[in-house]
């Protein structure tokens, strides 16, 4: 069968019901009239003839659902039956659905949510061109302090990352954005604004892959210790507070009150990992703040070249080096650099804490899915002389179980509708607690991916939570069933015990797992620094 | 009623449909008894096992349908092959007689 003419008849037979229907109908009939016709011209009697036409048709509406089970679509059609049959048992049990469907909603958006921040962080590709050709540095150390990370680099560092590895567009930038007041350059602008300030070097937008929109990038000579003041400003920023004019270019504005001149607007949508407002020339030198590690390097590998080439241009220039930080209080330590893309270097510092929370949030969904078992299984055993009845009445025990099926689906899936939003309150909640600046992305979308996440782990609820009830219907004895009407047999309600006795163990043991790792998440994050931060 | 009848084999009634829709168009009656009569009333064709069947074979594009008179001025639904219709029929002719053939070797045999 050609699988189009199926979907066309699929889709006639659901959406022209009635005409099919009617059409049916008049064919059968008139089969049964020719015939009856036949038999009248053979001298029986009008009601004689139809009555024994009818009766070697074998009836019309038999015939008529014959057609019916075996026309395409068919299991469709049963399906829609069950599921409209599902809602209308979910809607006369309000207080059941209502629970299950919180309960859903909240174990499915906490792990939204936090899926969401994973994904952000691990899964999207970095909003820049070829992402795949970005990178940062790590550095690893063996000795009797062994470690490896990303390291901070100094201005030593860069110099030889930039003069000295030609396979790499090399930058810089300060560690973290800086608040500064923004003044519009002109006298008559007394309005002052607070904004993120950033500080990168030449070819910071070049690796990102961003040109400006208007302007340009910065030069050599801005780039240079005392060099020439500019500043290029984010489009966000040009719109709002510079009403998005194209005149800016070569005004000064101020920033903590000295003048910088604007030579570029990023475009629209352009972020980077400092994600600031405005963002000046960073200057880096050998001394001064270059003296020590406080540049965040990251790097582009040029056409043609590979990252094996550019590793080791990276350990030839950085061994040339006169101050070699790394090997002062670790003598003898050997010291190795290695390139690592981008976004696993940037999230690397979060990835445990992201992880921990995903492994806690999913402990949570499994904690929902044991309660919600329990209470399936309670609604079941309510259910048994529906279900008796419906067996006794020729139902299969396939059909049943089915019905049962879908009924826990539609309910995991308007969990999971329900989680979505949840989720999305709880990610806008979530980034509002984190610090500014915490996570090195511009955004926490809900996107396909998460989405597609929200659903997968529905349908899995819904199995984990339907399982338990559909595999005691299963073994349902329709007499005893039938004759006590309530209560079930001894055996029964010794495995439940034990069903339910096991569930509330299995919870218990997840309260604590999760109750664990959100300690250890909390022990993470307040960690002594190892010195007395300032009051602030 | 014939008195003898077989029970149809699984497929037969598809290529016993396309047969006698082979020559022309009829209706589902005219089909049952046009089966009845190739077969020297071997096989009888009920409604409960034809209509499914003829939808079966429309829904797959074999056959299409219209609505016209009968032989005594009745409105009926009338079945006529399509192109595919006509290529399965000689498809599943091919494959019926190789089997049909070989069947008869087999039980020559022994």
């Amino acid at each position: 069968m050609s699988l189009w003419s199926h979907i066309a008849s699929t889709l006639r037979n659901f959406f022209r019901r009635q005409q099919v229907e009617s059409q049916l109908d008049d064919e059968v009939r008139s089969y049964v009239d020719l015939i009856a016709d036949e038999r009248i011209a053979a001298g029986m009697s009008p009601s004689e003839a139809r009555r024994t036409a009818l009766a070697d048709s074998g009836g019309v509406e038999q015939v008529k659902q014959a057609v019916r089970d075996r026309r395409a679509g068919a299991g469709v059609e049963l399906l829609w039956q069950d599921a409209r049959y599902g809602l209308r048992q979910l809607w006369r049990n309000p207080g059941f659905t209502v629970t299950v469907i919180i309960t859903l909603a909240l174990s499915i958006g906490a792990n939204t949510a936090i899926f969401s921040i994973v994904n952000a962080l691990m899964l999207r590709n970095l909003p820049y061109a070829h992402p795949e050709r970005m990178g940062t540095i790590f550095t690893r150390i063996r000795g009797p302090i062994a470690s490896d990370e990303r390291h901070h680099v100094n201005g030593e560092q860069f110099e030889l990352l930039r003069e000295n590895v030609p396979s790499l567009i090399s930058a810089v930038s300060g560690i973290r954005p800086s608040g500064v007041n923004l003044q519009g350059g002109s006298p008559t602008e007394s309005h002052v604004q607070y904004v993120h300030a950033g500080r990168i070097s030449q070819h910071y937008l070049d690796v990102l892959g961003i040109h400006p929109l208007i302007g340009r990038n910065f030069s050599d000579v801005e780039d240079r210790p005392h060099g020439p003041r500019a500043v290029i400003v984010s489009y966000a920023l040009w719109r709002n507070t510079f009403a998005s004019r194209a005149n800016i270019i070569g005004q000064n504005i101020l920033l903590k009150g000295e003048p910088y001149t604007v030579i570029g607007v990023l475009p629209d949508g352009a972020t980077t990992p400092l994600n600031a407002d405005v963002y000046t020339a960073l200057q880096p030198a050998h001394d001064g703040e270059g003296g020590g590690t406080n540049f965040e390097a990251i790097t582009r590998l040029r056409d043609g070249a590979t990252w094996q080439q550019a590793d080791a241009e990276i350990n030839r220039a950085w061994s040339l080096r006169t101050n070699r930080y790394e090997l002062e209080d670790n003598p003898g330590a050997q010291v190795s650099y290695y390139s690592v893309p981008l976004q696993q270097g940037q999230a690397a510092t979060l990835r445990p804490q992201a992880l921990t929370l995903m492994l806690a949030a999913g402990f949570i969904l499994l904690i929902a899915c044991a309660n919600l078992a329990g209470l399936t299984l309670v609604r079941m055993l309510r259910r048994t002389p529906e279900i008796a009845t419906r067996l006794a009445l020729g139902a299969s025990r396939w059909r049943i179980q089915r019905q049962l099926w879908v009924e826990t689906l539609l309910l995991a899936l308007l969990g999971g509708a329900a989680g979505v939003a949840v989720g999305f309150i709880a990610l806008r909640g979530l980034l509002l607690l984190l610090p500014e600046h915490f996570l090195p992305i511009a955004s926490v979308p809900l996107d396909g991916r998460v989405l597609a996440f929200t659903l997968v782990i529905s349908l899995l609820t819904s199995v984990l939570f339907g399982m338990l009830p559909a595999l005691t219907t299963r073994k349902l004895d329709l007499r005893s069933a039938i004759a006590s009407r309530t209560a079930t047999a001894g055996e029964h309600l010794r495995l439940r015990q034990a069903l339910i006795a096991s569930e509330v163990a299995i919870t218990v043991v997840l309260l604590a797992a999760s109750g664990l790792l959100i300690h250890t998440l909390i022990h993470l994050q307040t960690l002594p620094p190892g010195f007395n931060p300032p009051e602030s | 009623m014939s008195a003898k009848q077989t029970n149809l084999l699984q497929g037969t009634l598809d290529l016993l449909i396309l047969k006698t829709l082979g020559t022309g168009e009829l209706h589902g009656l005219g089909i049952s008894r046009r089966i009845e009569q190739i077969t020297q009333g071997t096989f009888v064709v009920k409604p409960g096992s034809l209509f499914p069947a003829l939808h079966r074979m429309e829904e797959a594009g074999w056959l299409t349908s219209f609505w016209g008179e009968s032989e005594n001025n009745r409105r009926a639904k009338f079945y006529r092959l399509t192109k595919r219709g006509k290529s399965q029929m000689e498809a599943e002719t091919e494959e019926w007689t190789r089997v049909a053939l070989a069947m008869k070797n087999a039980l020559r045999a022994t």
